[in-house]
């Protein structure tokens, strides 16, 4: 009993002392990325009216406000020494606090991002041991067929149809805004569709590999019954893959959901980042990498502490 | 069994009560709506960026009002200034104000107030902005002081004459905030904003929406609204649905709805359309520091080719207005711009400039072109054109930035944009474009160079009649028509599109009159 706890906490100590140089490689990247991009953010700035054209003066004077005259190991390690005070520093655009911006939106972005990851978990994981359990039945190819739809359609397009339809057509939904649950809906459906479909499908590929093996053979020969073989046996083992994909699609949402807030009109981490980026809003940018950057190393701790309480092999060291 | 049945039977009654009520509902004469009921609008931004812009809300939600505002007729109009009289040497102006107003926290509008806000415009100069950017040097440049000389009375002293000073200062010129919800020492603002307008606001949750309420005790003719509540949907097809839905009931502000979307919407009776000439032209920036665009008769062969006509028809649906002018027609000192078509001329002077040969150039689009505007299809057929001229035209479509660091770097022939009038007075323009050192001319890599234009640009600096200026500004336009530094192409036009359950939804040169919109009773 010691030996496994003692096993678990290494386990748990390794994988946070691994966090710090991802962290520093993060930083360095979402550094890099913001100063290698195309184009001036003294110029983007002075010009943001669409009218004004700023004279090389200008431009020089507000490089050196911002600080861009500087050799760029100098601005690298001001900023790291900045984030380190829990300072993401000052947006270009707006001139408020990254930081202060990110944590405002953040709950937005993680609401959504909360009701479609229960929406993936509610309707992937049952409808893939559905597909498993009628395997090659009519219902398996209409299931197949559906998460095939639900892999393939692209946001945006699915954005438009789901507005139109509920929204504009049916007058049932609201077609953007934030501020009520019905307004979460039709962006939550939008952003749980692809992965649905592929936690369907990666469910009953994994399920069917699990019900191959011989415990459930053996379970089977023992006569219980197959509803409890799967929900008992089968499906805890078809799990793992299944945690993965979901830990990976959190963190993915809370990164990658520019679009869906775009077209709903929802103040989230994703629309802001998307107009940082056409400001070319270097601070704003860099933050966000680093931030959405730590929610995956968090992620990625928590699904392997997961795996933790899934795969006992794991907490023996692999013994 | 018989807990089934009863169970059907007590779900059929309710149907039948529920379509009961459903037709009672439907048989009711339709009621005009609440006057005070909320009117919700929408712009593709926020309006309302807050403290640190240097108008916190744009003049479009009239919650502020400027000194100096723009009249029916394009010309400055009196707004919280009453009247101003000028010294014969155009350096010092006098502005007498408007008297028994306050601001929506209670200050009293006065000349120290305004002398105020003009400190506040040194301390925030140059300040950036979504709607315009601030900077009191190129608004008041030379301006010695700003000092009240009574009550309602203030008085600028400039160190060169300025004659044209009213068409500099009109609405973002000189906004007015209360003294009270700004740190003089940094210019931002420490409180919600407040100002003079017919509408006080009264709520914002940042990208969602500003709320709006009608200020009851408004020097004028009070807002017809009671509240209005703009939000922020910053994709156009949304605004669309939106509007299609009913969940709103207007769109404002800089492209408000595609053209393609407006003509689409209008097949619904339910939808109309106002128009206003905007202050926004579309216009070919050509690279003249390289070949082949370098020479200036090649860029009058492009303007000669392009018909602007079936631009516009075809797709801007008829919302644009076709035009050669380099200056706006908002402005009032714009020349009328017809756009005189010759394909056989442009030929003719292609055909001499690259010798019979043909010459492969880069087009650039702009990714905002796309988004807001037909960009992609006017490219291409701008593409045919330029294949008649000798001209193998590449598109690329780029986002903004981007597009702005290929501009630095040289690498473009020609790129798609528009460009916007800063204020009704058109000096600014015409010193960046067409003077030799023009920060546009230089920025942009027009390689513009017309001695004439130099010398009158030499001679506007001096210039104090706006009689005299007017007549340069005429020979500039006739020059850039010439020699253009940019080829216009259309003025764009303001779409103010609504549902008609709403009235007086008129559009100015920039937003709507919001003080007059109302529920059609």
């Amino acid at each position: 009993m010691e030996t496994i706890k003692s096993g678990i906490w290494f386990y748990i100590v390794k994988k946070l002392a691994l966090v710090i140089p991802v962290w520093l490689g993060i930083s360095a990247a979402a550094f890099l990325l913001g100063v290698i991009s195309p184009s001036d953010p003294a110029v983007l700035l002075l010009s943001m009216d669409g009218i004004s054209t700023p004279g090389a003066q200008e431009i020089a004077a507000k490089r050196h406000e911002l600080g861009l005259d500087r050799p760029y190991i100098l601005q690298y390690l001001a900023w790291l020494g900045q984030v380190l005070q829990g300072n993401l520093g000052i947006s270009y655009i707006t001139q408020q606090p990254v930081l202060d911006e990110l944590l405002l939106r953040l709950p937005v972005t993680v609401t959504l991002a909360g009701i479609s990851l229960l929406l993936v978990m509610l309707v992937g994981i049952p409808l893939g041991v559905l597909m498993a359990w009628g395997k090659n039945t009519g219902s398996d190819f209409v299931l197949r067929a559906a998460a095939l739809a639900g892999t393939s359609l692209p946001s945006f397009w699915l954005s438009i149809l789901m507005i139109w339809l509920f929204a504009e057509t049916l007058q049932l939904l609201p077609t953007s805004g934030y501020g009520s649950v019905s307004q979460l809906i039709l962006p939550a459906i939008t952003l749980a569709a692809g992965t649905t479909g592929a936690l369907m499908r990666l469910q009953r590929a994994t399920l069917l590999e699990v019900l191959e093996q011989n415990f459930i053979f053996a379970a089977k020969a023992k006569g219980l019954p197959g509803s409890r073989i799967i929900w008992r046996h089968g499906l805890p083992n078809a799990l793992i893959p299944v945690v993965t994909l979901l830990g990976n699609y959190f963190g993915g949402v809370l990164g990658g959901s520019a679009v869906i807030e775009s077209i709903y009109s929802l103040p989230g981490l994703g629309s802001y980042v998307l107009e940082a980026i056409r400001g070319r809003d270097y601070p704003v940018i860099q933050g966000y990498v680093l931030f959405t950057g730590c929610v995956f190393v968090v992620f990625n701790l928590l699904v392997d502490l997961v795996y933790l309480g899934l795969n006992p092999r794991i907490r023996l060291g692999g013994k | 069994m018989e807990k089934g049945r009863t169970l059907v039977k007590a779900a059929c009654l309710l149907a039948l009560f529920g379509l009961g009520l459903f037709f009672s509902y439907s048989d009711q004469p339709a009621q005009p709506p609440d006057p005070d009921r909320e009117i919700v609008l929408a712009a593709a931004r926020d309006l309302t960026p807050g403290s640190k812009d240097p108008y916190y809300t744009s003049l479009i939600l009239e919650v502020w009002e400027p000194l100096v505002g723009v009249g029916e007729d394009g010309q400055p109009a009196p707004k919280l200034a009453r009247r101003w009289e000028h010294s014969d040497d155009y350096k010092e102006w006098t502005f007498k104000l408007t008297e028994g107003v306050t601001f929506h926290d209670g200050t009293p509008f006065n000349a120290a107030a305004v002398v105020q806000n003009f400190e506040r415009y040194r301390v925030i100069s140059p300040r950036t902005s979504s709607f315009y950017l601030f900077d009191i040097h190129k608004i008041y440049p030379h301006l010695r002081r700003a000092e009240a000389t009574g009550e309602y009375t203030v008085q600028l002293t400039f160190d060169r004459p300025f004659p044209t000073l009213l068409y500099s200062m009109t609405n973002f010129g000189s906004a007015m905030f209360s003294p009270a919800c700004f740190d003089a020492r940094t210019g931002d603002f420490v409180t919600a904003v407040a100002g003079t307008g017919p509408f006080k606001m009264i709520g914002h949750f940042n990208k969602q929406y500003t709320l709006l309420e009608r200020n009851e005790t408004y020097y004028g003719s009070k807002a017809k609204a009671k509240t209005i509540r703009v939000r922020n949907i910053p994709v156009a097809e949304t605004r669309y649905s939106a509007l299609k839905a009913g969940e709103i009931m207007g769109v404002l502000d800089i492209g408000s709805l595609t053209p393609a979307l407006t003509s689409e919407l209008l097949k619904d009776q339910q939808f109309a359309v106002a128009t206003k000439r905007s202050s926004i032209t579309h216009y070919l920036f050509c690279n003249g520091e390289k070949a082949p665009l370098n020479d200036p008769r090649l860029r009058q062969a492009i303007s000669l080719m392009v018909n602007r006509e079936v631009l516009v028809k075809n797709f801007f649906h008829g919302y644009a207005i076709p035009t050669n002018n380099f200056i706006n027609g908002a402005s009032p000192f714009s020349n009328v711009g017809i756009p005189g078509r010759n394909t056989a001329k442009a030929k003719e002077v292609a055909r001499s400039v690259l010798q019979d040969k043909t010459a492969d150039i880069i087009f650039l689009v702009p990714q905002y072109g796309i988004d807001r505007y037909p960009y992609k299809e006017i490219a291409e057929f701008i593409q045919a054109e330029l294949k008649e001229l000798g001209l193998n035209a590449r598109i690329v479509v780029m986002d903004w930035a981007a597009i702005q660091d290929a501009r630095a770097n040289g690498r473009f022939d020609i790129i798609l944009g528009t460009q916007g009038l800063p204020n009704l007075e058109p000096a600014s323009l015409f010193q960046n474009y067409m003077k030799s050192t023009g920060s546009a001319n230089v920025q942009y890599r027009l390689g513009y160079k017309n001695e004439e234009a130099d010398r009158l640009l030499a001679e506007l600096d001096t210039a104090t009649g706006t009689e005299e200026r007017e007549k340069i500004y005429d020979c500039l336009q006739a020059i850039a028509r010439k020699d253009p530094p940019c080829i216009p192409l259309f003025d764009d036009l303001n779409l103010a599109v609504y549902n008609k359950k709403l009235e007086n939804y008129q559009p100015l040169l920039y937003g709507v009159i919001l003080d007059k919109v109302g529920w059609r009773q």
